[in-house]
């Protein structure tokens, strides 16, 4: 399959908006290798600011600008992001409502690189989800991570934005839209089972779905790329077509794309919810495909669980 | 738009009548800190009205302003005293602080109240805060500058001292960072909470201009701040205070970081700070 930097992606975003905002600031924790950015650092010095290996710092500086009007993006881990700058992101920016963007690079252990657990965002989604007025936007491949930059600066207020490691599979056609709080369906055979999934694990889902249906099942597959705000409108009807759901993320089951879609059930519209994920623990250094093997997002795996669902 | 130029007594009187603003607005909802404000109160009143900071309470959001960052939020009940004075809040509003629907929060918060530049209160982070306000307002040439007032505990957060990594970077000369050194945190002398001081060889270490002023003396602390204004890079006061200051029974009390007093004790500091029990 053929891969792209969700990274690289990002850098390229801020180009994009650089063209007619001026008001962008690249603040950096040395996170700029991260996104690739040393051509525009070159281009636009003044519009970087780096502070070293210091993410609380990083966090709460970027609230700073933010206050003086100016729009920081803030590159780091999606692990050191969320976590480590985790005070600084719900006190500093979420709480006063400021204008800061959070870019979390290795979001799930597929895009871990190898590094292992302590380098991939595993619980970035449900902890960023859980501050009141952040928008969480999970894009699933380097075309729509271009479209989710230039989107997100669109909104006043705190956006947290989950990439990749820099080999993403490519998945959507180059010209697909990313409409923030729009959902999109990617697979149809009929509706006995909704597939719900957002990142680098759609090819997976597709693939299952192809399966389902050459067996006679009736599945769609939508890709919820807006975590929150959760576009419970647009969702609600294919619970309630559906005899059971799925939710495929590469995230711990808690607190991600999992839970919210059982929030949304469980207070709209009833309906199994099968979370496939890592299944509360931690991964491990590996590929992609050996971690995504050995932890369950595979479409035979999918397949299977959709198969007792609907039983 | 500069406040006027006042003389050393008026701005004694002025520091004595926020005092007992804080005295007042603590009584009434049984609430706050009245030794870390008080620590802070000479400080505040030359930044707000030494004509120090310029400010204009008809635009509190103009962005050529200068900022101010109260790093140690849970002194803000001065603070909001000194916005209360200066015309940024209504008189009137000072008895709803910490209570419900009330602007005052019980730390502040820049989206609810007038004249606040950053929400503060979890200790260190203002001073992070006030690096990037400093570097974005140079990034877009502005001459406005930035006053952080900070504790001396909460020097013991790591995120202080990546900010001043970041400051010393950037040479940012419009940056002054001024230190409440009262000597005391939450849980007693910082000497034996957390051991290690050396506030002035620190600060050295971290390439900042540093000079020590007496914190409750206002020609000393007026012309700390005219250096540190005047300084090529960023610059920092240590300056020392007394916790509790202006309140005989206060002062050298740790109890009173947070603590409420009785009516005699409230009876008593009221005839201190020249008030009366209304
Ligand atoms: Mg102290």
């Amino acid at each position: 399959m053929r891969t792209e930097s969700t990274r690289r992606a990002v850098t390229e975003g801020l180009y994009d908006i650089m063209e007619k905002d001026k008001s962008l600031v690249l603040v950096s924790s040395d996170s700029t290798l991260i996104i690739k950015a040393k051509d525009f650092m070159e281009d636009f010095p003044d519009h970087v600011m780096e502070l070293g290996i210091s993410e609380q710092a990083a966090m709460a500086a970027a609230a700073g600008i933010a206050s003086t009007g100016m729009k920081p993006v803030y590159v780091s881990y999606a692990v050191f992001a969320s976590q480590r700058a985790c005070e600084q992101f719900r006190n500093a920016v979420a709480y006063p409502g400021l204008n800061v963007k959070v870019v979390g690079a290795n979001g799930g252990m597929g895009s871990g690189e190898r590094e292992g657990v302590t380098h991939q965002g595993l619980e970035d989604i449900g902890i960023m989800r859980a501050i009141p007025g952040t928008t969480v936007l999970s894009p699933s491949d380097a075309g729509q991570v271009r479209k989710a930059v230039s989107a997100m600066m669109g909104i006043d207020g705190p956006v947290y934005l989950r990439i990749g490691s820099g080999k993403d599979p490519v998945f959507w056609e180059e010209d697909t839209p990313f409409e923030i709080g729009k959902p999109k369906e990617f697979f149809r055979s009929g509706e006995d089972l909704v597939i719900f999934t957002h990142g680098f694990v759609l090819p997976a889902v597709r693939e299952a779905c192809e399966k389902l249906a050459a067996s006679g099942v009736g599945v769609c597959a939508v890709e919820v790329g807006t975590i929150k705000p959760l576009n419970e409108k647009a969702l609600k009807p294919y619970l309630e077509n559906c005899r059971a759901s799925l939710v495929v993320e590469d995230h711990n089951v808690i607190g991600g794309l999992g839970s919210a879609v059982c929030e949304m059930s469980a207070a709209l519209c009833p309906r199994p919810v099968i979370r496939i994920g890592l299944q509360d623990r931690f991964s491990e250094s590996g590929t992609p495909e050996e971690l995504f093997a050995k932890y369950g997002i595979t479409p035979e795996n999918i397949v299977n669980k959709a198969q007792e669902a609907l039983k | 738009m500069k406040g006027k130029k006042w003389e050393k007594q008026d701005l004694e009187d002025m520091a004595r009548l926020l005092r007992k603003d804080v005295l007042e607005m603590i009584m009434n909802v049984s609430d706050g800190h009245p030794g870390a404000a008080y620590s802070s109160a000479d400080i505040i009143t030359a930044l707000y009205f030494g004509g120090i900071l310029t400010v204009d309470p008809e635009r509190p959001d103009w962005e050529d302003r200068d900022r101010f960052v109260l790093s140690k939020g849970h002194a803000c009940p001065l603070l909001y005293a000194a916005l209360m004075r200066k015309g940024f809040i209504p008189e009137e509003e000072r008895f709803t602080l910490r209570k419900i629907n009330s602007r005052l929060q019980g730390h502040p918060d820049m989206a609810k109240t007038p004249g606040i530049d950053a929400t503060t209160g979890p200790l260190g982070n203002g001073l992070a805060m006030a690096v990037g306000m400093a570097w974005a307002l140079k990034q877009q040439k502005k001459d406005s500058r930035v006053f952080v007032l900070t504790g001396d505990g909460e020097l013991q957060e790591g995120v202080v001292w990546e900010a001043l990594q970041a400051a010393a970077k950037y040479r940012l000369n419009n940056l002054v960072i001024i230190v409440d050194n009262n000597r005391r945190q939450s849980g007693g002398l910082i000497d034996e909470v957390s051991g290690i001081m050396s506030l002035r060889e620190k600060f050295q270490a971290f390439r900042l201009e540093t000079k020590e002023i007496d914190g409750h003396d206002f020609d000393d602390i007026l012309g700390g701040l005219d250096w540190a204004v005047a300084c090529n890079g960023p610059a920092l006061l240590i300056a020392h205070t007394v916790k509790g200051k202006g309140i005989d029974f206060m002062e050298e009390d740790n109890s009173w970081h947070k603590r409420v007093p009785t009516a005699e004790e409230y009876a008593s500091g009221l005839a201190q700070l020249g008030g009366a029990v209304l």
